[in-house]
């Protein structure tokens, strides 16, 4: 099983679930973030100052899949939130031990 | 520990059902599937009813209706479908509502199915349905299951009182805007070998619509009588075709899915229990019999769909002698006597094709009916092969187009037996995107839309196919379209003969035009073109098309730049007709060079020898010029000296300049390092890459210079490809001043808004790879095996090798093919390398999946070529075993 986190957009979260939705992915976590990448946040004036806006606001999805999947799961959700510009963000994959659903004790892939 | 709820008996049956229904459909047998599944949902929900009222959860104490929605309303449950429910209750939806849903689905949820429900009282239904035809759709399909027939009988009284024509005209008005969504966005599943089996043009929801109007105009009081009875039943056999198809798709994934996509084919293949003597056959017979299913069901669609849309019925006008224009499209006057006038078979495509009104189903239908009579008819005459030409000329529209619906009656393949054999083949690779039958027509369509953009017909400056604005004055040049257009159909309809097409292309052509009375000059053109159609692409993508022996070799072959002309559109035509992996900017840039390098030869006689040394000195010179001022004349001088006599020959001025350039600053860096380093290991690993956009789109050109040294080539494929660049060309300089300079053609970098960023990582990489502080090959390999590397789709390949000593007097010329995988030239070059071979120019031709990969070496001990048979055999066994997967 794999971790798939996906920073995005906050405008391009509806799309990206859509597009996880499409693919049969059953849930999904999301969280309002901030953050900056090689954007590196921008420059504001405000009454003549000049102000330094160090984060950028974002939405990071988390899903859980089987690790069979993670290849068209981040594809799909990479198309979605693609734009082509400065700022669409990133997709980190990383490997999950075990997962547990509560209501039931189930566990590994039953469990996502 | 688990503490799983208790189990529903209704849901455990349910299990086993289901269980015992997949088992069934795994072993082949997929009769009734569908309807099956959803008869033992159907009794789920019934038993959990019974279930709940035993075990005193009494269901809600309202009366309620239990319905099936959507494609369980229809019966027609896949393995892995959604079910959709619909709570139904008469007034107030009680607060009980809840539990009730709970108790009914959980146990669904528990076995791991996916779920859709709704609870909803019949007035929202109702206002629901007239806001959202999306709701509309849904209750269309709607079926009682379980519960109180009481509200679903309300229901349903009170549905039908709210449907008038009107409603039921702005639904079909409605879905006709949803089936050209579909047609953009899931493509024309009837000619595509990937083909979206649900929502493609030809899909499941083809059938669904067609349904969904029937019953809102049922209920509206008005009866949609399109079709024949023959027709119903040929709609429900392709129906059961495509479940039956969806089904085995759901097993063969393990999941829900719509699109057929190739990993998958053999398996469903099999199930729907095709099968062939060689492997891949099974599928191409299955997918020949999709495609037919899908064109049906898509046609149908279309004819429905004219029959519901209209405002009010336009009067019939008439159009032609014989041909009318009606309501739903172009008609014949007499439709019965069809086979008494066979020409207005062919008259009323091609007033299709020139108005942009469809032919009407009923006209179809005749078409389809005297089809027997019109074959003979019209076959093997002059007149006839005139009209399909006049016909395919009017066609350029791309879409839906007169000569596909021609094709799908069955009256070309009537008129055309040969290409009634070839139409269905279906190629089992990932490089050709349609069926032979639809490719044809395809390249037809190129060819006349150059045909016509070419003679002037383009005020409205439209782009020319493939952006190839070169092939427009190739076809204003050329004086018998018909010949060309004859030559598209012909091209590839030996297909389905065995042995090579083009070869027995020719007889078939030969034979087809003499029996529709050709002149001579005609079919010898045709044969010709049939014959060399393959040349232009294989030669302009993987050979040299700087050496003279090629491109007058070529022009020997070709003969006249007339012929030129018509081969040069034909190949473009059919490349952007095979798909997209057929096709980029970079082949595109090779055709134009060996079309315009051959045309020159052709009209202009060879260059002659001193011609070549001519060129030399006066590169020379300009160099000289460009570079006074900016450099010492006597380091230019150096320079002019320590390069390769190649470079002066095929590079221009400019970029031998900047190779001068480059070469100056790549003094000063070994300088440089030499003074930090000075233990005799200075210079080793200095390397600096410049990089240039070209004029092709797309393409950039990279200079690479280093210290030369053994496998430098290698390497620095290798990094090019760990950044996730594709080389499309490399042409290495080795100065006797032992710098290397090497010139790749290569893709944009993946970020295309940074390029400089990609190009100093590259150079750094470059670096630190040849100073032995990155392994290549692991890094690699850990490319190859990350999660997120695509799997190869489609057939493998295995790798192939050849040798041409004869091309070249100075090089071997070796041609590796092989499935692409990312570090494959890397690992070619290196074994070039240990085969102690110098690579001087490089080709890469990658398209779907595969490469052809030339090289032209020469042994680096300077024995030149490579020709002792023991050595080729080494060569030959290093190189398939580098190619491997």
């Amino acid at each position: 099983m794999k971790k798939i986190e996906i920073i995005t957009r906050t405008f391009k979260l509806d799309e990206v679930k859509d597009a996880l939705a499409q693919l049969g992915v059953k849930g999904m976590t999301v969280t309002e973030v901030k953050g900056f990448g090689r954007q590196g946040g921008h420059r504001e004036v405000y009454r003549g100052a000049e102000y330094q806006v160090d984060f950028v606001a974002k939405v990071k999805i988390e899903v859980v899949v089987e690790a069979g999947r993670v290849a068209e799961v981040v594809e799909a959700a990479r198309k979605a939130a693609l734009t082509g510009q400065v700022g669409d963000g990133k997709i980190f994959v990383s490997p999950i031990e075990e997962v547990v659903r509560i209501r039931t004790g189930e566990t590994g892939e039953a469990a996502i | 520990m688990d503490r799983k709820p208790a189990a529903s008996r209704a849901a455990l049956g349910l299990r086993a059902a289901r269980g015992a229904l997949f088992e069934t459909a795994r072993a082949g047998n997929l009769e009734g599937f569908p309807a099956r599944l959803s008869a033992a949902t159907d009794r789920y929900f019934a038993d959990r009813l019974a279930e709940m009222a035993a075990a005193d959860q009494a269901p809600a104490k309202r009366p309620f209706a239990l319905l099936a929605v959507g494609g369980y309303g229809r019966g027609e449950l896949c393995p892995y479908s959604d079910i959709d429910l619909l709570v139904l209750f008469p007034k107030r939806i009680p607060a009980e509502a809840q539990a009730l849903t709970k108790a009914l689905l959980f146990p669904l949820w528990d076995l791991g199915l996916d779920l859709g429900h709704g609870v909803r009282a019949i007035g929202d239904c109702l206002s629901l349905a007239k806001s959202d035809p999306q709701v509309l759709a849904s209750l269309l399909d709607a079926r009682f299951l379980a519960g109180d027939p009481g509200p679903w009988q309300d229901f349903q009284k009170a549905f039908g009182n709210k449907i008038g024509a009107r409603q039921a005209r702005a639904f079909a008005l409605w879905l006709q805007e949803q089936n050209a969504l579909r047609e953009s966005q899931f493509g024309d599943g009837s000619g595509l070998l990937e083909p979206d089996l649900k929502n493609g043009l030809g899909g499941l929801r083809g059938i669904h619509h067609m349904r969904w109007m029937e019953r809102a105009f049922a209920l509206a009081g008005q009866r949609l009588e399109v079709f024949s009875a023959e027709e119903r039943i040929a709609l429900e056999e392709a129906q059961t075709f495509l479940l039956h198809t969806r089904t085995a798709l759901h097993l063969a994934a393990g999941r829900h899915a719509d699109t057929l996509i190739f990993e998958h084919q053999p398996r469903v293949a099999e199930a729907l229990g095709f099968s062939g003597p060689r492997p891949g056959l099974a599928v191409e017979l299955f997918l020949s019999a999709l495609h037919r299913a899908m064109t049906r069901v898509k046609s149908m669609r279309q004819a429905m769909g004219r029959a519901c849309c209209q405002e009010r019925p336009e009067p019939r006008k008439p159009l032609a002698p014989g041909l009318l224009t009606g309501p739903a499209g172009l008609e014949f006057q007499d439709p019965g006597g069809l086979v008494r006038t066979p020409g207005l078979a062919l008259e009323i495509f091609l007033a299709s094709a020139r108005s942009g009104r469809p032919v009407s189903w009923e006209a179809l239908r005749a078409v389809r009916a005297a089809l027997p009579a019109l074959g003979p008819a019209l076959a093997d005459r002059p007149g006839t092969l005139a009209s399909l030409v006049d016909l395919f000329l009017a066609d350029t529209r791309s879409g839906q187009r007169a000569s596909q619906v021609l094709a799908e009656t069955g009256l070309l393949a009537a008129i055309l037996p040969e290409f009634g054999q070839a139409a269905d083949l279906v190629q089992f690779d990932d490089y050709h995107l349609h069926p032979l039958g639809r490719h044809t027509l395809e390249c037809v369509r190129i060819l006349a839309r150059f045909l016509v953009l070419g003679s002037g017909g383009n005020q409205d400056g439209a782009e020319a196919p493939g952006g190839c604005r070169w092939c427009l004055e190739a076809s204003a040049r050329v004086d018998s379209p018909a010949t060309l257009l004859l030559a598209g159909l012909c091209h590839d309809l030996a297909k389905p003969l065995p042995g090579d097409h083009s070869e027995q292309g020719v007889d078939l052509a030969r034979n087809l035009l003499r029996r529709f009375g050709q002149p001579e000059e005609v079919i010898e053109d045709v044969a010709f073109l049939v014959r060399r159609h393959l040349f232009l692409p294989i030669t302009a993508t993987r050979r040299d098309l700087s050496q003279e022996g090629v491109l007058s070799g070529a022009a020997g072959i070709i003969g006249t730049a007339r012929r030129l002309d018509m081969l040069a559109l034909l190949a473009v035509a059919d490349s952007l007709a095979t798909g997209p992996r057929a096709w980029n900017n970079w082949t595109a840039a090779l055709f134009a060079e060996f079309y315009f390098k051959t045309r020159k030869l052709l009209t202009e006689g060879p260059l002659s020898e001193p011609d070549a040394t001519r060129r030399i000195v006066e590169t020379r010179d300009r160099v000289r010029a460009l570079c006074a001022g900016r450099f010492e004349s006597a380091f230019v001088e150096r320079c002019l000296d320590a390069m390769p006599a190649r470079a002066l020959q095929i590079l221009d001025s400019e970029t031998v300049v900047r190779h001068v350039a480059l070469a100056g600053r790549l003094d000063e860096a070994l300088e440089e390092d030499r003074r930090r380093k000075p233990s005799g290991k200075g210079g080793v690993g200095v390397c600096l890459v410049e990089a240039r956009p070209t004029n092709v789109a797309g393409c950039w050109e990279l200079t690479v210079a280093a210290l030369d040294r053994p496998g430098l080539f290698a390497t620095l494929a290798g990094v090019l490809s760990l950044h996730g660049l594709n080389v499309y060309s490399a042409e290495l300089f080795t100065w006797t001043s032992g710098a290397a300079l090497d010139l790749f053609v290569v893709s944009d970098p993946p970020d295309s808004l940074f390029p400089d960023e990609a190009w100093a990582r590259i150079q750094r990489s470059a670096h630190y790879a040849l100073t032995g502080k990155l392994e290549l090959e692991s890094r690699l390999a850990e490319r190859r095996n990350s999660p997120l590397a695509k799997a190869a789709s489609g057939p493998r390949y295995r790798p192939a090798v050849s040798v041409d000593n004869a091309e070249s007097d100075f090089f071997t010329r070796i041609e590796v093919k092989a499935g692409d995988r990312l570090g494959l030239l890397h690992d070619i070059a290196r074994a070039l390398h240990r085969l102690g071979l110098d690579i001087q120019l490089a080709r890469i031709a990658t398209s779907g999946g595969r490469i052809a990969d030339v090289f032209y070496v020469r042994d680096a001990q300077g024995n030149g070529k490579v020709e002792e048979p023991e050595r080729l055999r080494e060569v030959e066994q290093a190189l398939l075993t580098a190619g491997e997967p």
